[in-house]
């Protein structure tokens, strides 16, 4: 271990602008596949207060069309608040069932202060803090029976909460939204627009909605542990048959999608008459993961051909004081590790403080720029990430050259011909 | 008991165009504890043999026996293994790796020995070079060496895994004369002391007639 | 001299081979990049039929009966009233042009009302689909809409203001050409007991600037399905934007029970509504900067390392004459061989690529382009060699031959 590193430093000494093209190839191709991985992975990783992402199902719309021959009808949108709990309510291996609004909507504010502001509203019924864990600073959240009675009442979000009123706790005082007064009955911490299903910055019970198929509203799923979604589509896919039943009257059927989509799913949506394709935009990322290893893979491959083609003699004298060719291909990839290790630990380091001081690279669905929290870049899925990113590059950077070197003749090595 | 034993040994280097015999019907026996010289003019093949015997090439016919083992059958591990444990090798050039320092070259065939513990290389290290007074030397890189250190060096790294047999090509070539007169006595004391057998390549005839027997070669023949 | 450097570089095949690859891979990478970056830009820059510069928008709210803060109306008045001391007072401003009303009016979010525009007893023949965009003329004259025959906005507006439809043409080829609709008599989804007429054609108002118009569009001032108007659109003077919001006095977007609650520039909703375009652009362009890097890298190591080897060769060139610009050529031209060796590789890559359908062509590219894509990949491509090989030549040029070939 000891001899490799001072093999490096040797080498870098020596052979600085082959060194430096290796560490920096490395440290650039490592950076841009932290990102890409930490990019997808701000938006499927659990962390408050969506901490069950990996629990979740959501159902979020609703698809019919003309039976065939009677129409070309085709139409879909949201949920509305009937169709969610017909297809979602009472699902045998669901921990809790919420009715929300997937997005948030802009309103105006104002509280004691006087200030008008526009702040992101969400709708949510009393389930909705049972699956999603915001924390409660002060207060309560609201109840069932405030959702059903319609009360006038909000959690808000502790930065909204002194905006409106300049205190942290205005638990039981009344502000204006869209000049309809609101009683603030709880205060949350602020939560970051990357969860996107539970951000909000004022929470409102959700309003009853009475429209035919269509609303704005979701179902928010948590299933039990150790439960297969598939055994929540295969209900799922059933209550559709039965909505088909009563639809067929008017001579429509409904369109199943692959509902109720988990949280990847949720990352690739194209619209509310389309089933996601999941494997789509996999296949995308593996594509770019491919390119990004590949290229710097043959740079590096060629660079340490290089490197190598100056220790000839050396492996020859290593040959012939009786290393086998395996121990040869052995230590040139271990080498090499610690040289991809080197640049990959400051690609890391690049991508998190990319990820934590560059705006835009994280955005929220609605518009929102924003950084994540360091604990979201920085963690065991990307140091794992970059681990495995630094072992493939060197193994296909340094397989081709190990096994050259390996098969050189001794007697020919050692004099270098 | 014979330690080396070559029967009819031929080497020939095949091109598409031509054909070179640099070892033709070689016979060689060396015997325990024996240090041979083996003399001749540039390109008569001595080096092809040392190669041969220090199972770095392998012959185009003959067979080779070396500790009574016919080494023509081993597989490239097998080799590598016998080569490690019953072989050391000093270069005309010295052949040191320019990136490790003297304690790390000259731990090398311990490295790629099975269960020799790190502190047990250590110590034989130590040891190696304090018998060669070049414990001082210990931390030094390569290059901060003087010719005779380096081949000094280089002995060490033979000689730490306690091999048989040294193959020595020309090991005072890239020598002055006092230096090379130090190298000598070193390879003597070896032979004398441990029993190694030692087979070495030279163009020096003083040299070559300090040591037990003289083998002359001329055209890829031994000729005495 | 040329043949010479070709059998240098087969005696170099393993190393030239992998540069091969490595040219092949990011040839290939940098057409897609190259070919969607430029569809964007071409989309994004193209002429638009709609101006939204110096344009302000905001939504229209309404305090609603059940509401403490409901003030009640006497006979004359209602919530459609509450919009004219509002607008006056906008018309007032001296930063404001122009104040109009509109519904699904601007482009920059994606709906799509869908629209269908029949002829009475014609319905099989002609069936256009369009964008429902409403607006009041004021809103033609601020979006500055033009007509595919020259029609000037302040024109358009008039026909709009009588109360007639101006439709757009589209790229959809199922769908019949707006100038067939002109001056006819039409109804829309399917309801013919409405009557409408078609006074001109405009071109479209997009989604977003990323989009075609792959549906037609249609303007009207009222909409038969909604007759609350939902934005209150202003033109200011030019530049005069930030002038004009500071401007704004509270209470003077609010009457009764209507209000204003923030007025937007329509740029802003633009970047936020086409945050996923401008990201991916800045993705392709990110990668195909790195791939370019990596090129640079690659030739900068591999020829470095040439150079070095080849010390005494360069020497000896020399020796014999060579002149510092000789030994740059060289190398340069080994590199540009390599590229000129993996252009038909990378070719053929594309072509395949096309073939199977890898690349969705989705924004309609022309046939054209996909050349002239590959042309300017090529000449990324060779330019940073030139530069990967400039610094390891700039070295092979200061090379003394007396002291290199002393070493020897």
């Amino acid at each position: 271990m000891n001899s490799k590193f001072a093999q490096i430093v040797y080498d870098m000494r020596h052979q600085p602008v082959i060194g430096w093209v290796t560490v920096i190839g490395t440290a650039l191709s490592i950076f841009l596949i932290i990102t890409v991985v930490m990019m997808q992975q701000v938006q499927v990783m659990p962390f408050a207060p969506e901490s069950n992402r990996d629990r979740m199902l959501y159902g979020i719309y609703f698809h019919k069309k003309s039976i065939e021959n009677t129409g070309n009808n085709d139409s879909s949108g949201g949920l509305s608040q009937k169709r969610a709990e017909q297809l979602y309510n009472d699902l045998d291996g669901v921990e809790h069932m919420s009715l929300f609004w997937p997005y948030t909507f802009a309103e105006d504010v104002e509280g004691t202060l006087g200030e008008t502001f526009m702040t992101k509203v969400r709708y949510a019924d009393a389930e909705f803090w049972k699956i999603f864990d915001h924390k409660l600073l002060h207060g309560r959240f609201f109840t069932e029976d405030e959702v059903k009675s319609g009360s006038d009442v909000a959690v808000l979000s502790e930065g909204t909460a002194r905006r409106l009123f300049g205190t942290d706790n205005p638990v039981g005082q009344t502000y204006q939204q869209a000049h309809q007064p609101f009683m603030v009955i709880g205060v949350v911490a602020n939560s970051s627009v990357l969860a996107s299903h539970a951000y909000g910055e004022a929470f409102l019970p959700l309003p009853t909605e009475d429209y035919g198929d269509w609303g704005n509203v979701a179902a928010a799923i948590l299933v039990e542990k150790g439960v297969d979604f598939g055994h929540i589509r295969d209900q799922v896919r059933r209550r559709y048959a039965e909505i088909d039943t009563e639809l067929a009257a008017e001579n429509f059927k409904t369109v199943y999608h692959e509902a109720p989509f988990d949280q990847e799913t949720m990352t690739c949506l194209q619209g509310s008459n389309n089933t996601p394709n999941v494997a789509d935009s996999r296949q995308m990322r593996y594509i770019i993961y491919v390119i990004l290893l590949l290229v710097p893979a043959i740079n590096l491959s060629s660079m340490l051909h290089s490197r190598l083609r100056r220790r000839v003699s050396e492996i020859g004298i290593r040959r012939a004081f009786g290393c086998t060719r395996s121990r040869i291909i052995i230590d040139i990839i271990a080498e090499n590790f610690m040289v991809t290790l080197i640049g990959g630990m400051l690609g890391l380091a690049l991508g998190v403080l990319f990820g934590l001081f560059y705006d835009g690279l994280y955005t929220a669905p609605d518009g929102i720029a924003t950084r994540p929290a360091l604990s979201m870049l920085l963690n065991t899925g990307s140091i794992a990430a970059a681990l495995a990113a630094c072992f493939i590059l060197n193994i296909i950077s340094a397989a081709v050259p190990a096994w050259q070197a390996s098969r050189l003749r001794p007697v020919e090595a050692i004099n270098n011909k | 008991m014979n330690i080396i034993e070559l029967t009819d040994i031929s080497k020939v280097y095949r091109t598409k165009e031509i054909e070179t015999t640099a070892l033709e019907n070689v016979n060689l026996t060396v015997r325990q504890g024996e240090f041979i010289s083996i003399m001749g003019p540039s390109g008569c093949g001595k080096s092809t043999l040392l190669n041969i015997i220090g199972l770095l090439d392998r012959p185009t016919g003959g067979n080779v026996a070396i500790l009574g083992k016919d080494c023509g059958t081993l597989g490239d591990t097998a080799t590598a293994h016998f080569r490690n444990e019953n072989l050391g090798f000093v270069f005309q050039s010295f052949h040191l790796i320019p990136s490790l320092n003297v304690a790390a070259n000259v731990e090398l065939p311990l490295l790629y020995r099975k269960g020799v513990s790190a502190a047990q290389r250590k110590t034989e290290v130590e040891n190696v070079l304090e018998r060669l007074s070049m414990s001082h030397r210990i931390k030094h890189m390569p290059a901060q060496l003087s010719g005779g250190q380096c081949q000094r060096v280089a002995i060490a790294r033979a000689i730490v895994g306690r091999p048989s047999i040294v193959l020595a090509d020309e090991p005072t070539g890239n020598l002055d004369s006092r230096m090379g007169a130090e190298v000598m006595a070193l390879l003597h004391r070896l032979n004398k002391e441990d029993g190694t057998t030692i087979v070495m390549v030279t163009h020096n005839e003083a040299q070559a007639r300090e040591t037990d027997r003289i083998v002359r070669f001329f055209d890829g023949r031994v000729i005495s | 001299m040329k043949r010479k450097l070709f059998t240098q570089m087969c005696a170099e095949w393993r190393s030239n081979i992998w540069m091969l690859a490595e040219l092949l891979i990011v040839g290939v990478v940098l057409w897609v990049i190259t070919l969607v970056l430029w569809t964007m830009a071409d989309l994004r820059f193209s002429e638009k039929g709609y101006d939204t510069t110096d344009v302000y928008v905001g939504d229209i709210r309404r305090i609603y009966e059940d509401s403490p803060a409901y003030r009640q109306y006497d006979e004359n008045h209602g919530y459609k009233t509450d919009l004219e001391p509002i607008i006056a007072k906008l018309r007032s401003n001296p930063y404001v042009e122009e104040v109009g009303m509109g519904n699904n009016a601007l482009p920059y979010n994606y709906n799509f009302y869908g629209s269908v525009i029949e002829i009475p007893g014609d319905t099989a023949a002609l069936h256009y689909m369009g964008n429902r965009r409403i607006m009041t003329p004021e809103v033609v004259k601020i979006l500055r809409l033009k007509g595919t025959r020259g029609e000037t906005a302040e024109q358009l507006a008039a026909i709009v203001e009588k109360g007639e439809v101006l439709i757009s043409p589209c790229i959809d080829p199922d769908s019949p050409s707006p100038e067939k609709f002109l001056g006819r008599e039409v109804f829309i989804n399917g309801d013919s007991s409405k009557i409408l007429h078609i006074g001109a054609v405009v071109e479209g108002i997009q989604r977003s600037d990323y989009e075609r118009m792959w549906r037609g569009m249609l303007v009207m001032r009222e909409d038969p399905y909604n007759n609350w108007w939902q934005q209150l659109i202003v033109r200011v003077k030019p530049g005069m934007g930030r002038r004009f919001i500071e401007s704004l006095k509270p209470g003077d977007m609010a009457h009764m029970n209507t209000y204003i609650p923030e007025v937007k520039s329509v740029e802003t909703i633009r970047q936020s509504c086409q945050l996923d375009q401008t990201t991916m652009i800045r993705n392709y362009a990110t990668c195909g900067l790195f791939l370019l890097v990596a090129i640079f890298l690659g030739f900068l190591g591999s020829f470095w390392f040439r150079t070095q080897q080849r010390v005494p060769e360069i020497a000896i060139r020399k020796v014999n004459g060579a002149t510092d610009g000789d030994i740059f050529r060289r190398l340069l031209s080994e590199g540009l061989f390599l590229l000129a060796a993996a252009t038909p590789l990378i070719f053929a890559a594309a072509i395949a690529l096309l073939r199977s359908d890898v690349i969705h062509n989705g924004y309609g590219t022309d046939e054209w382009m996909l050349y002239a894509a590959m042309a300017v990949a090529l000449a990324f491509l060779a330019l940073i060699i030139s530069a990967g090989v400039w610094l390891p030549a700039r070295k092979a040029m200061k090379i003394n031959p007396a002291e290199a070939l002393k070493d020897q």
